[in-house]
């Protein structure tokens, strides 16, 4: 080890501290569902109205479904009170993904994307966290503030 | 001719070493965080041998190995994260302030960091900024370990060119 690489060690440790401290302090529980596609708005929900929402574990179990469908002209978004069953809702030869609102947080269920990283990445909660979704060019974005909310409602 | 059958045997065990990787779970629910095992021989190539040959056993390696164990997509986007990640190792070893060690790591925090402006461009979002801090130190960490690594076995790969002659 040089003292060069040393000082690089320290320098990435000490940008990423500082970036984790600057976005931990600038992020409160998100208000808002943000779902684009190729930078297009396509869904935006109040995570307020989802029972039990950020809650933890003790709050209600309710879970809530978005299913993204890309079809030729245009992206469908649907939402279901349980767990559809892929194989009557998606036709054939169109791609989805499949998305959960929970009490533990928002996160990918499925998607027929090559490299599924969407699908094994953790639940988000937080103002600003995202789960995305390259091959679909989804973003699934979560938002804050409830003036914000209120704004996207009118 | 003897070259080109070493780096062949190179580009095999690099091949093997993407192989191994994608059996390793290890991603922490955070995309892009991975050991970067391939990148050893890339290193080993550039105390070895020319950047020229990294260079082109790095690029067939990305290519090989995705059609082999992943899809075209996966290829683009891991090239984008090869091209940050060997510009910041080339220009570490040109400086000879770094031992393996550190240009282990410009290499390892660059892939990362390229990968993501590379998602940002291509969803066209801010929205994945957040996910810098995990993969800087992410990047920092795998980095150290593929250099303590490559420091440990370069003497033996010299040794074996050696004996060769």
């Amino acid at each position: 080890m040089t003292r060069a690489d040393a000082v690089l060690l320290l320098f990435c440790l000490l940008i990423a501290a500082a970036f984790a401290l600057w976005s931990a302090f600038g992020r409160r529980e998100g208000g808002i569902l943000l779902l684009s596609c190729d930078g297009e708005v396509v869904d935006k929900s109040r995570l307020r109205e989802f029972d039990g929402y950020g809650k933890g574990k003790a709050a209600s179990e309710r879970v809530r479904y978005c299913l993204l469908l890309y079809t030729e002209e245009d992206i469908l978004c649907e939402w279901y009170d349980s767990e559809p069953d892929l194989t009557l809702t998606v036709p054939e030869g169109v791609s989805y993904n499949l998305l959960s609102v929970s009490s533990s947080g928002v996160s990918m269920e499925a998607a027929d994307c090559p490299d599924q990283i969407c699908v094994h990445h953790i639940p988000i909660m937080r103002e600003g966290e995202s789960i995305i979704c390259l091959p679909h060019r989804l973003v699934v974005e979560i938002k804050g503030g409830n003036a914000a909310g209120r704004q996207a409602e009118s | 001719m003897k070259r080109t059958v070493e780096l062949g045997f190179l580009l095999a065990l690099a091949l093997i070493l993407s192989y191994v990787e994608s059996l390793i779970p290890f991603s922490f629910g955070i995309p892009g965080i991975k050991l970067g095992l391939p990148n050893l021989i890339v290193l080993l190539l550039l105390y070895e041998g020319t950047w020229k040959e990294a260079l082109l056993v790095n690029g067939l390696r990305i290519i090989l190995s995705g059609f082999l164990f992943s899809n075209l997509y996966t290829i683009l986007y891991a090239l984008s994260g090869a091209v940050f990640s060997f510009a910041g190792m080339y220009v570490g070893r040109r400086t000879k302030r770094f031992s393996m060690v550190g240009v282990s790591v410009l290499g390892g925090v660059l892939h990362n960091v390229g990968q993501l402006l590379v998602a940002m461009a291509v969803v066209e979002t801010l929205a994945v900024a957040y996910y810098a801090p995990y993969l800087i130190a992410a990047g920092t960490v795998t980095g150290t370990l593929i250099g303590l690594t490559g420091r440990e076995i370069l003497p033996y790969l010299q040794r074996v060119e050696r004996e060769g002659e």
